[in-house]
């Protein structure tokens, strides 16, 4: 199984400090290094002066709680936690991953930017070598923003994860990596970034999108037609407790992660299954939380949702750190906490998806053959995208050019009425990271083909480990 | 006139200030089995000449409390803690901790209280006895109450919560271990100092340097030992300060002493603080002081030659074989070099010389000094890419980053004069060397302000306004602004400093008795260090603030000095 408690720099033989030193105390010659082992990266960025409005969830306060309760604790005095600043997510990175109506810049700040740049920070720390793993805690949230970006969902504008795996990317030799959201919502806006993308394996659990924002996340949402399979929804029942998200991921998303060999593993890092949160309704606890981590052993985690700012996530961050830092996370629980006991009917509902999931796990390349028997050279299917902050209806028409042995570019053609900037035709057509010049070309010819054709108020190509975004004039 | 006294590891001392003048000063080796001895010396000679019943008041910079902790020499305390849930501290402190059950959360609600009847049950096994509560800053009644109960059974008990306003449970905790643990040993010291002074017939009030670069009267600092802690760094900062020789841009000041040179950064004219505060042995404690970072160079490093490779520290053997010493050091290169003139010259030579006879004593001599000139540099560097590094936390900051990038040296201490320059060509720097700066230490300590912290913090929604320095928790406050929280912050610290005869300047008890006027000629000083100021949104709708202010009796000088 994937949980072998090895990190990246152990896995791949890289280690070094960066000649870091964190003797820089006073009488520095006191307190020598202890080696705990495990040493875990630190961005903590609460972004103390930025909002969505007043009252919004995102606003100023929400880590201040969680800031408070890991300086008492001390943890950032502990020798294996290494603090590391963000930094402002260059543009280019961005635009090899989001596509803006009208642009990026009419919806992007620099908080957004800072963000993303603080799980690049991360990654940086990880892929370097400097430390074992680390963890973003950072806000304003991605896990909802999609390629396109027309407005802001679900609290997200930039997708930081996406942002931050194309960093990766196009510094780093890593071909397979696995997200794993464990945020309550459904990771709509990852899923679809990469869901055409059969090296970059997605998988939320989440409370079933029946009961929940935004509505999506189920079963037969498996992957793109040339990446059946690397799509993963389990959508859980309201009043899932600790026992069955930790069943679902020794039943389930470790075998598949062992199944997918990944180079790396991404922790989207919601804390909204804790059962003190205002916007969802499962019932995990802080230590539940931190149990969750080590059984996964991410080798990034980024911080998703949780809006339970003065009872959930002050502890559900101390259990995550202490966890991610091999310490003992066991004296973590909640004052006041009571235990709640899983409904044996929860239990069951879970049996039940987990037992779904081994069946259509099994049958996944079969169901890739006999998908790519029906449609030919282009795959397409229109769907519409609602961004709830601005009251935003997007119309999309999805194409995938579909190949043998390679992977193919998608295309969106996307249209929106009712936003601040008006009437906005976007096409934009994503090469994928994988491609060759065969792929490329046709990507080009398919762009001015259809730009030939008009409709549309700009035409854009996003070719993320080539040129970048070029716009088509 | 101001007698201030600096205890350092290799030299003692003391200097006489009169308005703004230095009028004598003396330099005596340190005495380190007994520093009494050093003291007393010190004092005779600066005194010799004047008239003591002219001295208005004595600041001494110590390293008694220092050398009691570096050499593991203090006593072992009760610890009591109140941790509730969260990291394992087992094996946080210097012995195991006494677990007192209960919660305070980060509003400061007490969860859950301790047991009373269960602290009846522990048997007292020390004469000291220190308590410290997760998130006692945020209300210490928890901790206030075990301490009155604990306070029958022990000769001193310290609280996390008084020693420290701040958030970090552990770093309390280990300034509270601590302070019990030396309240002994200054106690001691206490009574050698006024012994010693009562000799020479000085008779003003007797002040002690803290880290943060404030002072304390003798009684208020055996309240607050640890505080006394790490003093010479603060010592050397107050100095530069009173030579008013760092102003604008960035700049670095070193204090080359013996053994050590430490290193501090000033940001326009103000020097910069710990994140968190000291570390007492392995220990971080939340004890405040000024970053200075010590690397083991100094003008009496021993300097060796291991096959053609030559090391510059970072130990001292003893002084300097121009000065009689059995090794050759880093001074003894720089008489070599002409850039220093002291001592026996010849010996200099020939303990450079005899290095490794196949290489010419001047080139030598210049190799040494690169190698130390390499360290320094390396030290620097070191200081300010971690200066760079420090975590920011709100978006504007990291957007607009204001990166230290040193435009000046200041240099101060023994071997400044002979050092100072090849410092500043090999970092390309200009460089200054005020006058004095031989004993900046002692001058700084005299020149030091009585100072004082506190944090308010005010939550709208509770009407509750807490003071955790000053043990005060009061109900019903009706602040709902942060200019408001300000200005009681600065009432609160006005009243204290009246209540404890605080002035902007000399004690007021030597002039006689208390004089209002003067007070209003004095204003207080008062340096607000941190604003916090947050929205709290409680069921969606209404929206209430928690608001900190953290305030200061402004550390600074009573007089600047001429250089």
């Amino acid at each position: 199984m994937w949980n072998h408690k090895d990190s990246y720099r152990v896995r791949t033989g890289i280690l070094s400090d960066g000649g870091l030193s964190r003797s820089g105390h006073m009488q520095g010659c006191y307190g020598e290094q202890v080696n705990h082992g495990s040493v875990l990266g630190l961005v903590f960025f609460p972004a103390f002066d930025w909002k969505i409005s007043v009252t919004h969830p995102e606003r100023q306060e929400r880590l201040l709680y969680t800031r408070d309760q890991i300086v008492e604790e001390g943890l950032l005095d502990l020798p294996n936690i290494r603090e590391y600043n963000p930094i402002v997510a260059p543009w280019d990175t961005i635009e090899r991953v989001h596509v803006g109506a009208p642009d990026l810049q009419s919806w992007v700040t620099d908080a957004h930017r800072v963000s993303a740049g603080g799980a690049i920070a991360a990654a940086d720390a990880v892929l370097k070598g400097e430390v074992d793993r680390a963890f973003a805690l950072v806000r304003p949230p991605g896990h909802h923003a999609m390629s396109m970006v027309h407005g802001i969902r679900g609290f997200c504008t930039i997708n930081i994860e996406a942002v931050m795996i194309q960093h990766i990317r196009q510094n780093y030799n890593v071909k397979r990596i696995a997200i794993v959201d464990t945020d309550v919502h459904h990771g709509d806006g990852s899923q679809q970034v990469f869901y055409h993308d059969p090296d970059t394996l997605f998988i939320s659990f989440h409370q079933d999108g029946r009961t929940l924002y935004p509505g999506t996340g189920f079963m037969d949402e498996f992957g793109g037609p040339q990446a059946i399979g690397s799509n993963i929804n389990i959508p859980l029942p309201p009043n899932t407790g600790d026992e069955g998200i930790k069943k679902v991921l020794r039943q389930l998303v470790l075998p598949i992660l062992d199944e997918f060999k990944p180079d790396l593993v991404i922790n989207s890092a919601g804390q909204d299954n804790h059962v003190s949160d205002p916007l969802a309704n499962m019932n995990v606890t802080a230590k539940g939380y931190a149990e969750i981590v080590d059984i996964l052993q991410a080798d990034i985690a980024v911080l998703e949702g949780g809006y339970s700012v003065q009872d959930a996530l002050p502890y559900v961050n101390t259990g995550i750190i202490l966890s991610m830092a091999g310490l003992d996370y066991s004296r973590v629980i909640e004052p006041n906490y009571k235990p709640v006991i899983q409904s044996k009917q929860v239990t069951n509902y879970i049996d039940d998806v987990i037992e779904s999931w081994r069946v259509q796990w099994s049958k996944r390349k079969q169901m890739k053959a006999n998908t790519l028997l029906d449609c030919g050279d282009i795959w397409q299917q229109e769907h519409s995208v609602y961004y709830d902050e601005t009251g935003i209806s997007e119309d999309r028409l999805e194409k995938v050019r579909l190949y043998p042995n390679k992977v193919g570019w998608h295309s969106i053609e996307s249209r929106s009425l009712h936003g601040p900037y008006g009437k906005q035709q976007v096409y934009a057509m994503f090469i994928p990271w994988q491609a060759d010049e065969t792929i490329r070309s046709d990507a080009w010819d398919e762009a001015h083909r259809i730009k030939s054709m008009g409709g549309f108020d700009k035409y854009v190509i996003v070719d993320p480990l080539g040129a970048g975004q070029i716009l088509l004039d | 006139m101001l007698l201030g006294i600096d205890v350092g590891g290799t030299f003692t001392d003391a200097v006489i200030i009169d308005e703004g003048r230095i009028v004598t000063w003396s330099k005596q080796r340190t005495t380190k089995d007994n520093l009494m001895c050093g003291i007393e010396v010190a004092l005779q000679q600066v005194t010799a000449d004047i008239d003591e019943k002219a001295i208005e008041r004595v600041t001494l910079s110590t390293t008694v409390v220092t050398n009691t902790v570096v050499e593991h020499k203090e006593d072992i305390v009760d610890l009591y803690i109140v941790p509730g849930p969260g990291m394992n501290v087992d094996n946080a402190f210097p012995v195991d901790p006494i677990y007192v059950h209960g919660y305070t959360d980060h509003r400061g609600i007490v969860v859950e209280s301790y047991d009373a009847d269960a602290l009846k049950g522990v048997c007292h096994t020390h004469r000291y006895a220190a308590v410290s509560a997760k998130f006692a800053n945020r209300n210490p009644l928890e901790e206030i109450q075990i301490a009155e109960l604990l306070d029958v059974s022990y000769d001193f008990v310290s609280r996390g919560a008084a020693l420290s306003g701040a958030l970090n449970f552990p770093r309390r905790t280990i300034s509270a271990y601590f302070n019990s643990a030396v309240v002994g040993v200054l106690k001691e010291f206490k009574c050698a100092v006024i012994h010693a002074l009562q000799q020479i017939g000085i008779e003003a009030p007797i002040y002690i340097l803290k880290a943060d670069g404030g002072s304390l009267s003798l009684d208020g600092a055996l309240q607050k030992p640890v505080e006394t802690i790490f003093t010479g760094p603060a010592a050397t900062v107050l100095g530069l300060y009173a030579f008013q020789s760092i102003h604008e841009g960035h700049t670095v000041a070193l204090d080359i002493g013996g053994t050590t040179t430490d290193i501090s950064l000033w940001r326009n004219g103000v020097p910069l603080m710990t994140k968190g505060g000291v570390y007492i042995r392995e220990y971080p404690s939340a004890v405040r002081s000024f970053a200075v970072t010590s690397i083991g160079i100094g003008g009496e490093s021993v300097v060796r030659c291991v096959d053609g490779h030559i090391t510059v520290g970072p130990d001292r053997v003893g002084p300097s074989m121009a000065l009689g010493g059995s090794e050759p050091t880093l001074g003894d290169a720089l008489i070599v070099l002409g850039k220093a003139q002291y001592g026996d010259v010849a010996a200099a030579f020939r303990g450079i010389e005899n290095l490794d006879i196949s290489i010419e004593v001047v080139e030598m001599a210049e190799r040494i000094l690169h190698v130390a000139l390499e360290h320094i540099k390396k030290g620097i560097d070191g200081v300010v890419a971690l200066e760079n590094k420090r975590p920011i936390y709100v978006v504007d900051d990291i957007v607009h980053q204001h990166l230290f990038l040193p435009s000046q040296l200041v240099v101060v201490g023994g071997s400044a004069s002979s050092l100072a320059p090849s410092i500043g060509d090999y970092l390309g720097l200009p460089v200054k060397v005020p006058d004095g700066a031989a004993v900046t230490n002692a001058i700084g300590a005299a020149v030091a302000k009585e100072t004082m912290e506190i944090t308010v913090r005010v939550d709208t929604k509770r009407r509750l306004l807490v003071v955790p320095e000053l043990g005060i928790r009061e109900q019903g406050c009706s602040l709902r602004h942060i200019e408001a929280v300000e200005q009681k912050a600065k009432d609160i610290l006005t009243t204290f400093a009246m209540e404890h005869n605080i002035l902007d300047g000399i004690h007021s008890s030597i002039h006689g008795a208390f004089h209002r006027e003067s007070m209003e000629n004095h204003e207080i000083q008062i340096e607000i260090i941190n604003i916090e100021d947050f929205p709290v949104v409680e069921g969606w709708q209404s929206v209430e603030r928690i608001m900190t202010v953290q305030a200061q009796l402004q550390v600074g000088v009573t007089q600047y000095v001429e250089s």
